[in-house]
């Protein structure tokens, strides 16, 4: 059995590192590939949303290197993920494909469902090391998620362009070619001191955007034209609201727990959306970003791929949200036709107009 | 009595979106409470104009257009009703642009008019729609029990019925020597004769007869469709793939048309499997046509015309006329 995997953002550093672990064959596919994005796009429907496109992409490479097993997940919510599997695997049969397609049920993500669905990989290792391997990735998870958090605080703030990029590209490579887990802490937390490390303006007030939107399109660098390092290099302090480990707190950990702590970001919500759900995770773009209006943020930008359900149905409540706390929103939708210039340019605008608005109040 | 009924309200009902299906049942709940409604007219120009104006970009025109009807109703009634349909039975779901319709709608008018609802979540349970139900009850005046037993009388049995109100069996059974065109959309889509540039009657008129997904019983579109039968899926698209794989099998069918809306995220998936679907054995002559706000109906024609003169049944026809 040879297993393969799409990539969502930085996810495959911690999938990599289980799957070396419990020793599995698999295949990874390249996590920068446009190529792979294009054959992915050549072979999905028109109007399907650009994760579904540049997931497919990662199967058929997959598949082409040799793999026989489809690892992927899917929840029981409305947006159209949750039919990406279905649409998916016909798709590929229909292109001559023979594969197994493995399926984690995403919304009730519990041990027990890790385990059983997961069972054919984990044949030959202990039961313990099984447990102590997943757990060591959701906690890899995490830490990448938090590095690259860091790296956003530090990139708006360096004394020399460059050097937080340089640091990541350097993570990137380290993690990439570690095995186990290991090796992957280590490259972990040498970044974190060489981060810690850099050279920053000690008077530098950048200014903070709020990033809201569809989960994938924020967790995968690539999808998103590295936006949190587009805003970084352009003084701009980048505030992700969603990763995979946000999504991993609400509903592999809150899963765990006996009392369910209400949702912070859902109540905001109610004042503009009267729904707990309207989809995906239309309804904490909108808590999140109401939240955000209220501790201090210079501005919001919106990212979500074009025909998103979700996150269509929650932009009108984001022209509210802006007209009532006087915080600019700016709403960046991202296909396969996106140009980058065009891109950069948005975002420039849109930092330029914050830096102003800062500097005249602070003037004023 | 009286007491109950001091309160006078008009409840204005937009005529678009899923209001196709269900206007009946609403009407029928709020007969049933004696509440009078008032419905916006036919989609027209001007709607689409001004629904198109009131709403962001992204979103598809089924919803520009119920933004429309909706803005025309302010002034004219005191409250506008958007139900916010999450699912209206057991193993169902709907679009997320349902799901924030009543929001999304109160954004747009900018409070222009009240917007009042009741929220339908069958799926999960009757209970969720408790509270909407009882700020539905002081909105038109009337006792909450009664508001909760006639939701629960016509409502819940009437939103998934097996009948559907756009079957039009009768006509096609005295046209019975003509050849059959599938029409396959959504209701909002096929029945509203402005957004589907007269598809219906264009067929018609060029000799066809019509059938709809909502010719087929809703048990029966339910158990055929595959690959979604028996598990939860979006209602629109169960209706459609549920009739795709009835019509491809029917002999009489001639050809298949799917009317879409531009950028439809639940007709990317449904449309998806039809197309593919449909190049496996039985083969029908299939098109798609793909409408925004921007369509012009010229191209529109050339597209259906060219699909009808190249359908094996039209020929026959023409044959025939010529013989």
């Amino acid at each position: 059995m040879k297993l393969t995997f799409p990539h969502m953002g930085n996810v495959y550093i911690s999938v990599k590192a289980l799957l070396d672990t419990i020793g599995t064959d698999y295949y990874m596919p390249p996590p920068w590939s446009r190529d792979n994005m294009q054959r992915g796009i050549n072979s999905s429907p028109e109007f399907m949303c650009l994760p579904f496109k540049k997931i497919l992409g990662d199967f058929i490479d997959g598949l082409e290197h040799g793999a026989d097993t489809i690892l992927f997940g899917e929840s029981c919510g409305r947006c159209r993920m949750n039919y990406y599997g279905d649409l998916q695997t016909k798709i590929l049969r229909d292109m001559g494909y023979r594969f197994d397609y493995i399926h984690l049920n995403l919304s009730s993500l519990t041990y027990g469902e890790i385990m059983s669905k997961l069972g054919p990989l984990f044949k030959g290792t202990s039961k313990a090391l099984a447990v102590s391997a997943v757990t060591s990735a959701v906690r890899t998870i995490f830490a990448v998620d938090g590095l690259y958090r860091a790296a956003c605080f530090v990139r708006c703030r360096e004394s020399v362009k460059g050097s937080t990029d340089s640091i990541m590209l350097e993570f990137e490579e380290q993690a990439g070619r570690a095995r186990g887990f290991a090796e992957t802490r280590l490259a972990l937390s040498e970044a974190r001191v060489k981060l810690s490390r850099v050279a920053t303006d000690a008077r530098a007030d950048p200014v903070k955007i709020g990033i809201v939107g569809e989960i994938f399109m924020l967790s995968d660098m690539f999808s998103n034209l590295e936006i949190e390092k587009k805003l970084g290099g352009m003084g701009a302090f980048a505030v992700n609201t969603m990763s995979v480990s946000e999504w991993m707190k609400k509903h592999f950990i809150r899963a765990m727990l006996p009392v369910k702590p209400r949702d912070k970001a859902v109540a905001a919500a109610q004042k503009y959306m009267r729904a707990k759900d309207i989809g995906g995770h239309g309804i904490y773009t909108v808590g999140n970003a109401e939240l955000m209006c209220g501790s201090g943020l210079d501005g919001i930008i919106q990212v979500y791929p074009f025909t998103c359900m979700p996150e269509i149905t929650a932009q009108p409540a984001l022209g509210e949200i802006s007209e009532k706390n006087g915080t600019p929103v700016m709403t960046l939708i991202l296909d396969e036709m996106t140009s980058e210039t065009g891109y950069v340019t948005r975002l420039e605008a849109f930092t330029d107009m914050l830096k102003m608005k800062k500097e005249k109040s602070s003037a004023s | 009595m009286s007491r109950l009924h001091d309160k006078d309200v008009t409840v204005g009902m937009p005529d678009g979106l899923m209001s196709f299906e269900h206007r009946r049942v609403w009407e029928k709940f709020f007969a049933a409470l004696s509440v009078k409604t008032l419905s916006s007219s036919k989609t027209t120009n001007d709607i689409i104009r001004y629904g198109v104006s009131l709403c962001s970009n992204e979103t598809c025109l089924p919803v520009k257009v119920f933004a429309g009807h909706a803005a025309s109703l302010c002034g004219r009634a005191d409250c506008i009703f958007v139900p916010r349909c999450m699912s209206v039975c057991k193993g169902e779901k709907s679009c997320p642009k349902l799901c924030g319709l009543p929001d999304v709608v109160r954004l747009s008018l900018k409070n222009k008019a009240p917007v009042t609802g009741v929220t339908v979540d069958l799926d999960k349970s009757v209970k969720e729609s408790g509270k909407s139900l009882s700020a539905l009850s002081e909105t038109i005046g009337r006792n909450k029990r009664s508001v909760e037993s006639a939701f629960l009388r016509i409502v819940v049995p009437g939103l998934a019925a097996e009948n559907s109100p756009n079957a039009f069996i009768p006509e096609f059974n005295r046209a019975r020597e003509r050849p059959v065109i599938a029409v396959l959309g959504h209701p909002y889509m096929i029945f509203d004769e402005l957004l589907s540039m007269g598809l219906i009657k264009k067929l018609t008129s060029a000799g066809y007869r019509v059938l709809t997904p909502y010719d087929i019983k809703r048990s029966v579109r339910r158990a055929n469709a595959c690959p979604f039968a028996g598990r939860s899926f979006y209602e629109t698209g169960l209706d459609i793939l549920g009739a795709f794989n009835v019509f491809r099998k029917m002999d009489i069918v001639a050809g298949m048309v799917y009317l879409t809306p531009f950028a439809c995220g639940v007709d990317s998936i449904a449309a998806e499997f039809v197309e593919r679907g449909i190049r496996e054995e039985p083969r029908k002559p299939f098109l798609k046509l793909t409408v925004d706000e921007h369509s012009g109906e010229s191209g529109f024609d050339t597209r259906l015309e060219a699909f009808l003169d190249m359908l094996p049944a039209g020929n026959l026809n023409e044959k025939r006329q010529s013989i």
